[in-house]
């Protein structure tokens, strides 16, 4: 059996019901959504799944001023989007590297962030494009920044009986554009390191930019000083190299099964800068791919 | 879709033990025969097809749903079963390989991935030809990288990808030749 000691599962139809449930419950219940990455293994502290499928959260809505993705919406889904895939270019770049297509049938962004996992790859796009996250809780929603919502691996701050619902992302106007880079061993695999970069342009020149590593560090991570130093430049390999290294002052990479703590720093500074190229194109061309 | 189910087990010394265990009623078709089962939480869907149905045409390998030995097309999408928790297909529409082919005839899938010597040892055939099956209801058209992405998450030791690609584009073509024929 893949899950030894789970007795009870619940599929509330609305939201009320499955927060009231997430308070009530005595022991141990864990909130399933796609459960590509709660079912693999066997969690024996897990007594009882509340299943979120029927709770109308797999949507993307299209507003003025936001993108409202539900916390329940498949990769599938969101690599369909027209939207997300024209004006929001790190998350469908990191949707299609995430797992295969099979996967991303089941596999939502909710579960995605809620493993928070380090290398998770939708996370640093969200990073990168100022999401906002709304967590739902008997007492009323919060919105959070992806930069106060994960704490370390596998830890983030939902406590006992919060959901979260929804995932903002803003639209922008002007000249933006942003990219997602992931390394990885073979043809799929979870991240050695990847990256997702958002630039706003004046002219030609960066006015505004957004970095943000993961897999090389506890959580995935700004690299501020590189930000900083991209202001007011018009990026090339030149240029880039010189200032790339600054990439290294916000991570802190390990060695693991997957790669060591020397590759990834080193890859950091490649994947900073091919990808601040990538956003930067895309933004001049003005999204047109 | 709760029932609590008693079984009653007679020990060594005679005694008479009630064992409660939680079992969820679920409801599915596969294949176009609808079954009602009582499940665990715990147990995959995989188990529940290969055990209750007696298909085992699906495959348990890897069992964490890195190989795609156990891709099955759930509701019109091709996924993993052995991730997927019994009671979640609940009212699902599920097709096996054994749904494939009709009393008649293989499906074009399978008879191209017997033309081109496509299976070797045959255990990650099942899930990718359902992969293939999958991306051509969606597609009927793909191209070469397309079918490589359909079947990314179906891993095989023996053949190299080669052959199974080829035979996917056959059947695509073969298909779409015979109008629309599936």
């Amino acid at each position: 059996m893949k899950q030894s000691n789970v007795k009870e599962y619940f599929k509330p139809t609305n939201l009320k019901e499955a927060l009231s449930l997430l308070n009530s419950y005595d022991k141990n219940i864990a909130i399933l959504a796609g459960g590509t990455d709660l079912f693999t293994d066997d969690h024996s502290d897990i007594d009882a799944f509340l299943d979120i499928d029927l709770l109308g959260l797999d949507y993307i809505k299209i507003e003025n001023n936001y993108i409202r993705i539900g916390s329940n919406t498949t990769f599938a889904n969101i690599l369909h989007n027209n939207e997300i895939y024209t004006n929001h270019g790190a998350l469908w770049d990191a949707s299609i590297c995430l797992a295969d297509k099979s996967v991303r049938n089941m596999a939502t962004i909710g579960g995605n962030i809620c493993s928070s996992v380090p290398s998770g790859d939708s996370i640093p796009p969200l990073f990168a494009l100022s999401a906002i996250f709304i967590i739902e809780t008997i007492n009323g929603e919060k919105k959070v920044r992806p930069e106060e919502f994960f704490l370390g691996p596998r830890k983030n701050i939902l406590k006992k009986g919060e959901i979260l619902k929804e995932i903002l992302l803003p639209r922008f106007d002007g000249l933006f554009g942003s990219a997602f880079t992931k390394i990885e061993r073979g043809s799929v695999d979870l991240a050695t390191a990847n990256i997702a970069v958002f630039v706003r342009l004046d002219n030609e020149k960066i006015s505004e930019s957004a970095i943000a590593l993961g897999a090389v560090a506890p959580t995935v991570v700004r690299a501020s000083k590189l930000e900083n130093a991209l202001i007011g430049i018009v990026p090339n390999e030149s240029k880039l190299s010189d200032i790339v290294e600054l990439v290294e002052e916000s991570i802190s990479p390990i060695s693991d099964i997957r790669s060591t703590a020397t590759y990834r720093r080193k890859i950091s500074n490649i994947i900073a800068k091919r990808t601040i190229i990538s956003a930067y194109n895309r933004a001049i061309k003005n999204n047109i791919f | 879709m709760l029932i609590i189910e008693q079984s009653k087990i007679i020990s060594f010394r005679g005694e008479e033990i009630i064992m409660k265990s939680n079992k969820y009623r679920i409801n599915l078709t596969v294949n176009g025969v609808n079954y009602e089962k009582y499940v665990d939480v715990g147990e995959t869907l995989a188990n529940t097809l290969r055990l209750e149905l007696g298909l085992t045409g699906v495959k348990v390998s890897c069992d964490r749903g890195d190989c795609g030995a156990c891709t099955v097309i759930m509701n019109g999408k091709a996924v993993k079963s052995c991730i997927i928790p019994a009671v979640k297909a609940d009212g699902a529409n599920i097709m096996t390989i054994e749904g494939l082919s009709t009393p008649d005839a293989l499906h074009p899938l399978q008879e191209e991935f017997i033309n081109e010597a496509a299976v070797q040892c045959g255990y990650c055939t099942p899930g990718m030809i359902l992969a293939a099956k999958a991306l051509l209801d969606e597609n009927k058209n793909p191209t070469e990288a397309e079918v490589r992405e359909a079947i990314g998450g179906n891993i095989c030791r023996c053949t190299g990808y080669v052959k199974p690609v080829k035979a996917i584009l056959n059947a695509a073509k073969r298909l779409n030749d015979e109008q629309g024929a599936c």
